[in-house]
């Protein structure tokens, strides 16, 4: 039957996270658990833009591929991670991009203006280390495994 | 309906007195009138006419002896007609007449009409002794008995008259002494009347101005209680709106707080779990490098919690405030942080006139810190970092301020920097309370800081403003 996933490539992940811990952690648990992917990592919501627009630093297309899924903290330095949820879902090439909001944060504030802003899905880092990985393996099937993508590459 | 009663000047019982003195003095006058009509009228005519009698009488007399003693004839017509006028006078008494001298009216007195009547008699009897003693003229010489006779009817006469005229001068003396009676009366109850009525017009005038009095005073207790409610009332919206402010700020901390104590958390555990794996499973690679990261994390929580506190104290205790230049304490704060200013290479000008402030000075030294430490972070690829201190004059208050030409904040964030935990840059180190903490000292202290960018690569200032001695604001006007 026809593959219509990625056809073997592997999986591309954005992750935007300024803790480099927090980056370090989710980094590890996809390897871990042997997701077939490849995770971009960028520490601020100014470099998310960038890259995802392909500006400055990240102008090399071949550098900074389009992510088929992006994780994204809300507390961001600089630009807020709202805001760059807003600039994902109102650019024409971008908004298609499903956009998992991945934060400390359970205030239903935040949950409230995600879900405003398109947010596809609001998940919350949990505490417990065991969580956390089930979290993610979790996150890598669903995203990487069972979602269809609707682009032919 | 029972304050009408209490305030009503005058009660009924008033208006009937009132009523009743009308018409006591009214009756009074009308009587008086009334006299003095009669008086005049009835009887000074009267008396008029009793004496025309008695003279026109005595005319008659005369001119009788005259004649008798003169021998003339002719003037007997005199005689005729002076009795004539007499019996038209007294005729007149009795039922009044009109002539030349007046208006007669008539005389009602039974007992007077009587002696009127007498009178007339006594006339007509001495007529026809006057018409006897001219028949009789030859034998009539004074002294006769005839002439005796005849004067003894005219004093009769003249007696009757006398007394008829007297009578009528009594009357009209009683007359006249009731009239003066009821006038005098009549003025003095005019004059008491009058201080009565002055006296109830002052009272009610006093009364009256003493009412206008309280109600004024009344008026203006009551707008000074009212304006006192309205302070009260403004008091109590500040306050609720302080108290709003607060719990507002309370909530954002405790949200603030809560997550940024979970992050570093998050850190532990999840790499206490790798560490447990990577034992299980052998790997030792990463030991160093993961215990690393946890201990950090700890310390980052650690620092948070003891920076909160700082936080909170500086809201509420303020040391003692001396005098100090701006110069001494930017070169004391320039001076902590030396290390990294030097490291970074960041050239640090301090204003030379500086003005004194009235401040807690470890505490201003920390704000000056603070800010210069802030500046020499942000300063990204500037070839010549330099920071600036210095006063500038606005508005008549200094503004002291510390600028650099480092990257910058975007105006869209000039607000957001001085939020707790708020940071820039996710390298720069510290946890971000830096700028919150400032804040508060400088509020603490009376003043306002902003800062003032023009966005990326062109800089920053941080200013601010420290109340002059003596001059802290109030409560209310920092609300504003």
């Amino acid at each position: 039957m026809t593959n219509n996933k990625i056809n073997g490539e592997p999986v591309t992940v954005l992750l935007v996270e300024d803790n480099e811990a927090h980056a370090e952690l989710v980094i590890h648990s996809f390897e871990e658990h042997r997701i077939a992917n490849k995770i971009y990592h960028v520490p601020d919501g100014e470099q998310a833009l960038d890259y995802l627009f392909r500006r400055e630093d990240y102008a090399d297309e071949s550098k900074s591929p389009q992510p088929h899924v992006i994780l994204l903290d809300l507390r961001l330095p600089r630009i807020d991670g709202l805001e760059v949820l807003k600039e994902i879902k109102s650019s024409k090439e971008l908004d298609r991009i499903p956009t998992v909001i991945f934060t400390t944060s359970n205030a239903e504030i935040d949950v409230a203006r995600a879900y405003e802003f398109r947010a596809n899905s609001y998940l919350v880092k949990p505490v417990n280390f065991e969580k956390f990985s089930q979290l993610l393996n979790d996150i890598g099937f669903y995203w990487l495994a069972w979602n269809y993508y609707p682009w032919d590459d | 309906m029972k304050i009408e009663h209490k305030i009503k000047a005058f009660t009924w019982w008033w208006y009937l007195l009132i009523i009743i003195t009308i018409s006591v003095l009214t009756s009074m006058i009308v009587y008086s009138l009334h006299k003095s009509i009669r008086m005049n009228t009835v009887y000074a005519p009267l008396i008029d006419a009793a004496m025309e009698t008695k003279l026109k009488a005595t005319m008659a007399h005369l001119w009788f002896e005259k004649n008798l003693s003169g021998d003339r004839h002719e003037e007997m017509d005199v005689v005729w007609k002076y009795l004539d006028q007499a019996d038209w006078y007294s005729q007149a008494m009795l039922e009044g007449g009109k002539n030349s001298e007046g208006t007669f009216m008539p005389l009602d007195d039974a007992e007077m009409r009587q002696d009127i009547f007498n009178v007339q008699a006594k006339l007509s009897e001495f007529r026809d002794i006057t018409k006897q003693r001219l028949a009789a003229r030859e034998i009539s010489d004074p002294g006769t008995d005839i002439d005796q006779q005849y004067d003894k009817v005219f004093m009769i006469f003249i007696n009757q008259a006398d007394e008829v005229e007297t009578r009528l001068k009594q009357i009209m003396a009683q007359d006249l002494r009731k009239f003066q009676f009821t006038q005098t009366t009549l003025i003095i109850i005019c004059l008491l009347l009058s201080v009565f009525v002055g006296t109830v017009f002052y009272r009610f005038e006093h009364q009256r101005t003493k009412n206008l009095i309280t109600l004024h005073n009344t008026n203006e207790d009551l707008e000074i209680e009212i304006s006192k409610r309205k302070c009260a009332e403004n008091e109590r919206k500040k306050l609720i709106n302080e108290l709003q402010n607060n719990n507002a700020e309370l909530e954002r901390y405790t949200y603030t707080v809560s997550h940024d104590l979970k992050s570093p958390l998050i850190t532990i555990k999840g790499f206490l779990g790798i560490l447990e794996r990577d034992t299980v499973d052998g790997n030792t690679e990463r030991i160093k490098e993961n215990v690393s990261r946890i201990h950090n994390a700890a310390d980052k929580m650690n620092q948070l919690l003891d920076e909160l506190l700082e936080l909170s104290r500086v809201g509420r205790v303020v040391g003692t405030k001396e005098e100090v230049s701006l110069k001494d304490l930017a070169s004391e704060a320039a001076n902590l942080v030396e290390g990294q200013i030097k490291e970074l290479g960041v050239q640090v000008e301090i204003a030379t006139d500086s003005p004194v402030i009235y401040v807690d000075r470890r505490r201003l030294v920390e704000v000056l810190q603070n800010l210069i430490d802030n500046a020499a972070k942000h300063m990204g690829k500037q070839p010549e970092p330099r920071i600036e201190i210095g006063t500038r004059q606005e508005n008549g208050e200094d503004v002291y301020y510390v600028s650099d030409n480092g990257i910058g904040i975007e105006p869209r964030y000039h607000e957001n920097v001085f939020g707790l935990f708020n940071k820039l840059e996710h390298k720069s180190e510290g946890t971000g309370i830096g700028l919150a903490l400032v804040r508060r000292i400088v509020e603490v202290h009376g003043g306002r800081i902003w800062v003032e960018s023009e966005g990326k690569g062109k800089g920053s200032t941080f200013c601010f403003t420290i109340a002059k001695k003596g001059k802290m604001p109030d409560h209310d006007k920092q609300q504003d």
